[in-house]
C-alpha cells in the first residue's frame, strides 16, 4: 500500500506540473465576499483611462460599468480567386446588410468601417500583387497516388515498385508531410484475410515512408479490406487486379 | 491513512488525469511553410512556429512584419498569414472517414490566402471565417482576405 501511494504522489505531482500553469488560488476563495469587493473596481478605473474629458464623464450615468472601447472597425477586403483548372467557387460575406456573394474570378467584396459593402471586379495580376506575402507562403497542394498489388501479396507489382521509388521521393521533399496510407484488397478469399492483406500492404508502404526519415506519428495507416473496391466484379468474390491497391495521400 | 484514505487520494489521481487528458488538445493541422516572425500564441504563452509545428484548435497564430506562414489542416484547407497578422483557429472538428465537421475561425489583422478542403465540401455550413466585419462562408473555393487597421 505504502509503494502505490509513494507511486501516485509521484504521479499527482507530474500532473499538477503539467497541467496547473497557473496557481488555482481564485477557486478557493469563497465566491460572494471577495468577488464583490474586487469586480467592480476595475470597471471604475477602465473608463476613466479610456475617457480623458472629466466633464463627459460626469453627464454619463455613473453605474453602466465599462465602455466598450471605441476603436473603429477595421476594413475588409475579400477576393476570390479561380482555382488552377479556372473553375470558381463561391464565397458569402455576410454582415449586419446583408449576404454579398462573390463567385466570379477577381470579383472582390469590400466592407467598409461603417459596414457597407461594395463588390467589384478586379485585375488578377494586381490582387495577386497585393496579396503576394500570403500567396507566397501558401503550403504544395495535397496529392495522392495509387501503388498496384498482385494477388495475395503484400509487395507491390514490379511496374508499381518504379512508380513507388518516385512517390516516396516526391513526399521526402515537401516540408514537414503528413502522410495518410490505406490499403485494399480485392474480394478473393475470406474477409477476415483481406483485411489484413489490406493492412499489410498499408504497413509496408508505411515502413518504407519511415526508412525515408519521415516521422512515424506522421504516418497514417489503416486497411479496407475489400470494402472498399474502385471496381465491382460481375460476380463477387472475383480477383480484380485494380482492386488490389493501397493509396497514398499526402498533404 | 488506510484503505479509504488511499481510495480518495487515488480517485482524485485518477478525477486530475482525466482532466488534463481532456485539456489535451489534438494536433489539427501543421506549418509547412514559415517565414521570418511566425509565433503561436497557446494557454497564454507565445512559442516560434517553425516549419514542422503541430497545431491545435483555439492557437493564435501571430506573423511580425517580415513574417509569413502557411499551414495545411486536418481535411487539406491550405491557410497561410502574410504579415503582421492575426489569426485565430476556433474551432476545428474533423472526422476522416465521413469528411464531415466544424471549422471556425477569425483573421483579426492582415493578409490571409484560403484553399478550402474537405470540410468545405461535405459540411459548407459548417465552415465560417470570420473579420472584424463580416463573417464570410466558403463553398469550395480559394479566396484571400485583408483586414486593415482602420485609418491605413
Amino acid at each position: 500500500m505504502r509503494s502505490m501511494r509513494a507511486a501516485c504522489l509521484m504521479v499527482l505531482c507530474g500532473s499538477l506540473a503539467a497541467c496547473m500553469p497557473r496557481p488555482h488560488a481564485p477557486a478557493e476563495a469563497t465566491p460572494d465576499a471577495p468577488k464583490a469587493a474586487t469586480a467592480p473596481a476595475p470597471a471604475r478605473v477602465e473608463p476613466k483611462a479610456a475617457e480623458a474629458p472629466v466633464s463627459t464623464k460626469t453627464m454619463l450615468p455613473p453605474r453602466t460599468g465599462p465602455k466598450p472601447a471605441r476603436k473603429p472597425t477595421p476594413e475588409v477586403e475579400v477576393v476570390v480567386l479561380p482555382e488552377a483548372d479556372g473553375k470558381v467557387g463561391t464565397v458569402l460575406v455576410e454582415n449586419e446588410n446583408g449576404t454579398t456573394t462573390l463567385n466570379t474570378a477577381f470579383q472582390s467584396a469590400r466592407v467598409a468601417t461603417d459596414g457597407t459593402v461594395k463588390s467589384a471586379s478586379l485585375d488578377g495580376t494586381r490582387v495577386r500583387e497585393n496579396f503576394a506575402p500570403a500567396l507566397a507562403a501558401m503550403p504544395e497542394r495535397p496529392a495522392s497516388y495509387t501503388v498496384w498489388f498482385p494477388e495475395g501479396q503484400d509487395e507491390p507489382t514490379a511496374e508499381s515498385r518504379k512508380e513507388l521509388k518516385k512517390i516516396l521521393e516526391a513526399i521526402r521533399q515537401r516540408p514537414a508531410p503528413d502522410v495518410t496510407v490505406i490499403g485494399h484488397a480485392d474480394a478473393v478469399g475470406r474477409e477476415s484475410r483481406n483485411d489484413k492483406l489490406s493492412l499489410q500492404r498499408a504497413r509496408k508502404i508505411r515502413t518504407a515512408l519511415i526508412k525515408l526519415g519521415i516521422p512515424a506519428d506522421h504516418i497514417n495507416a489503416a486497411g479496407r479490406g475489400a470494402r472498399e473496391p474502385l471496381y465491382l466484379t460481375e460476380k463477387p468474390g472475383k480477383a480484380e487486379p485494380r482492386n488490389r491497391r493501397v493509396e497514398i495521400s499526402v498533404r | 491513512m488506510g484503505y479509504r484514505g488511499a481510495f480518495r487520494f487515488f480517485f482524485l489521481v485518477l478525477t486530475l488525469l482525466m482532466v488534463c487528458g481532456l485539456s489535451q488538445a489534438a494536433d489539427v493541422g501543421r506549418v509547412k511553410t514559415s517565414k521570418g516572425d511566425v509565433q503561436v500564441e497557446r494557454a497564454g504563452k507565445r512559442i516560434k512556429a517553425p516549419e514542422g509545428t503541430a497545431i491545435q484548435a483555439e492557437d493564435t497564430l501571430v506573423t511580425g512584419a517580415d513574417g509569413s506562414v502557411g499551414l495545411s489542416m486536418n481535411d487539406n484547407t491550405l491557410l497561410s498569414l502574410g504579415p503582421n497578422s492575426v489569426f485565430v483557429i476556433e474551432k476545428f472538428l474533423f472526422d476522416g472517414t465521413t469528411n464531415k465537421g466544424e471549422f471556425e475561425s477569425t483573421i483579426r489583422r492582415g493578409t490571409l490566402s484560403v484553399v478550402s478542403g474537405k470540410l468545405v465540401k461535405n459540411s459548407p455550413e459548417a465552415v465560417k471565417f470570420k473579420t472584424p466585419s463580416a463573417i464570410l462562408g466558403a463553398r469550395g473555393t480559394e479566396f484571400v482576405v485583408r483586414v486593415s487597421d482602420a485609418g491605413n
